[in-house]
């Protein structure tokens, strides 16, 4: 079946598993970090663990909420294949940013389950993970997506 | 007091309609889909959608109903008899999602169309041995990426996923009971590396024809078994249950099995819903469970038996208790399934991978 699948492999770089791998957390429920001193928030989570306001090294994980507000969207007509989001089948996809509870704005991101007439500027969203491409080796890469809240 | 602590569901946004596969293949009259079978339409999967991603979204809304830490959480089984990998769990996938602790006993059940009352039933024993307080046990399959195209079964297979919260503080429905009875037989089946799922073929005795073979000495036999020995074991008639739930194939399913074990149409009316959305697999009687407990009322019993192809059949007997008014889902599954979108056939076949090139992908 590897063959098989019409999703692209793509294999540009290094053999990325321990990427996906460290940055698992992040992508399946919006881990970031937070700077025990200041209180700074960082998403995707801060790589260097100094804080550039307070230059404090102590830091920990913090996870952002699941559910925020569209920002801004637009149709992407022409997909992006190293986007990290992937194509087949889905070539008119919702491309967001949404502004979370917190402040931070996550993008570009994608909106599922809905259609673009249904979209408005600060429509609630929530999390959902959903599959996102393949990854270098063949294997499925899972993260998140957004699907508007309906009530 | 062992029980449901909190469910969860999630089914695919996309669905198609049985006149519209008919409009391709026009193998079945609409009347014998309809009126015999029981089916109006089933879930297509969007390209981005499997089985763990099914998983994940029915389990968050479980966990956040039950209103219990996700840290207390240490035992989590996946029912599926689709699952993505084949030589790797995706339970994990599910638990990293979810945020669970990394101490949890965990894995992939497979048992056909009852991985999802099999998951329950080792959560069941976990916590009972108090090898575990607490466990989530997930049905969740994917049956239309393993429907072939022109086969009866393409019209009832659908997708979706049901979740449930297993432990002892204040269940919302406690598990009175359960029994099971599996036997070898082969009227489905889907061997290693093979993409649909087959069938031994005609049975004379289906109510449905070939779309479930070998259904008297499979699925009537087997859940007939399991639910007459249950009911014996606890000293219950079938009146004494409010609402009854089977596994349904077609919609018309409970309706056949319903009478042989003195069931009425009203028990069996609310736990129905392959009529609405097809053949669920593992998440079938968990999400007509679901549709139950979302307007059952405290000390009504319900009776839960689940059957899966190859075959065997589990039955469970349910209490529900005071506990549950807080505790049900914001958006029930009623509505849940109102929210949809119809594709084609031909957006269905590609969203499921029916048209697989032999390519190398590296040089795409």
């Amino acid at each position: 079946m590897y063959s098989a699948f019409p999703e692209p492999a793509y294999q540009i770089a290094v053999y990325r598993e321990p990427i996906y791998w460290r940055e698992r957390k992040g992508r399946y429920r919006l881990v970031g970090s937070k700077c025990k001193k200041c209180g700074e928030l960082w998403w995707p989570r801060r790589v260097s663990e100094v804080c550039p306001n307070c230059h404090s090294r102590d830091f920990e994980e913090y996870e952002f909420s699941h559910e925020g507000e569209v920002f801004s969207f637009m149709q992407d007509s022409v997909p992006a294949p190293l986007m990290g989001m992937h194509v087949y089948g889905r070539d008119r996809r919702i491309i967001a940013s949404v502004k979370l509870k917190e402040g931070v704005c996550i993008m570009p991101t994608e909106l599922v389950d809905c259609k673009l007439e249904e979209v408005k500027e600060g429509m609630k969203v929530r999390l959902v993970v959903r599959k996102l491409r393949r990854a270098n080796n063949g294997n499925w890469l899972y993260g998140y997506m957004w699907t508007p809240i309906k009530e | 007091m062992l029980g449901i602590l909190g469910y969860g569901y999630f089914v695919p946004y996309l669905r198609i309609k049985v006149e519209e596969i008919n409009s391709v293949w026009r193998n079945y009259p609409i009347s014998f889909l309809k009126e015999k079978l029981g089916l109006s339409e089933r879930a297509v999967l969007q390209p981005n959608e499997d089985v763990i991603t099914l998983a994940i979204a029915a389990s968050k809304s479980a966990i956040k109903n039950s209103k219990i830490e996700r840290e207390k959480i240490d035992a989590l089984y996946l029912g599926t008899c689709t699952n993505p990998y084949d030589s790797k769990p995706s339970a994990t996938i599910v638990a990293e999602a979810l945020g669970l602790s990394p101490y949890l006993m965990c894995g992939d059940v497979q048992f056909s169309g009852k991985s999802g009352t099999a998951a329950i039933q080792i959560c069941m024993g976990l916590i009972e041995s108090k090898m575990a307080s607490c466990g989530l046990a997930i049905g969740s399959d994917a049956l239309n990426r393993h429907a072939c195209p022109g086969r009866l079964f393409e019209y009832e297979a659908s997708a979706g996923a049901a979740s449930f919260v297993i432990g002892r503080e204040e269940p919302i429905a406690e598990i009175e009971g359960t029994c099971s009875y599996a036997s070898d037989i082969s009227e489905f089946w889907r061997i290693e590396g093979d993409r649909y799922i087959q069938s031994t073929g005609l049975s004379s005795g289906s109510p449905s024809g070939d779309v479930y073979p070998m259904w008297e000495v499979g699925y009537v036999e087997h859940v007939t078994h399991a639910s007459k020995s249950l009911m014996q074991k606890l000293g219950l008639k079938p009146e004494d249950y409010s609402y009854s739930i089977f596994q349904q194939p077609f919609g018309t399913a409970s309706r056949h099995i319903m009478g042989r074990l003195g069931f009425t149409e009203k028990q069996v009316k609310l736990g129905t819903i392959a009529n609405i959305i097809g053949d669920c697999g593992a998440a079938s009687a968990l999400l007509g469970l679901a549709n139950v407990l979302d307007s059952a009322k405290p000390d009504e019993r319900i009776f839960v038996a689940s059957y899966g192809f190859g075959g065997g059949s589990d039955a469970f007997s349910l209490k529900v208790t005071s506990h549950i008014d807080g505790k049900r889902p914001e958006v029930p599954l009623k509505e849940i399934l109102e929210r949809k979108e119809l594709v084609s056939y031909a957006d269905a076949t590609r969203n499921e991978y029916k048209y697989l090139q032999d390519l190398n992908p590296t040089f795409l």
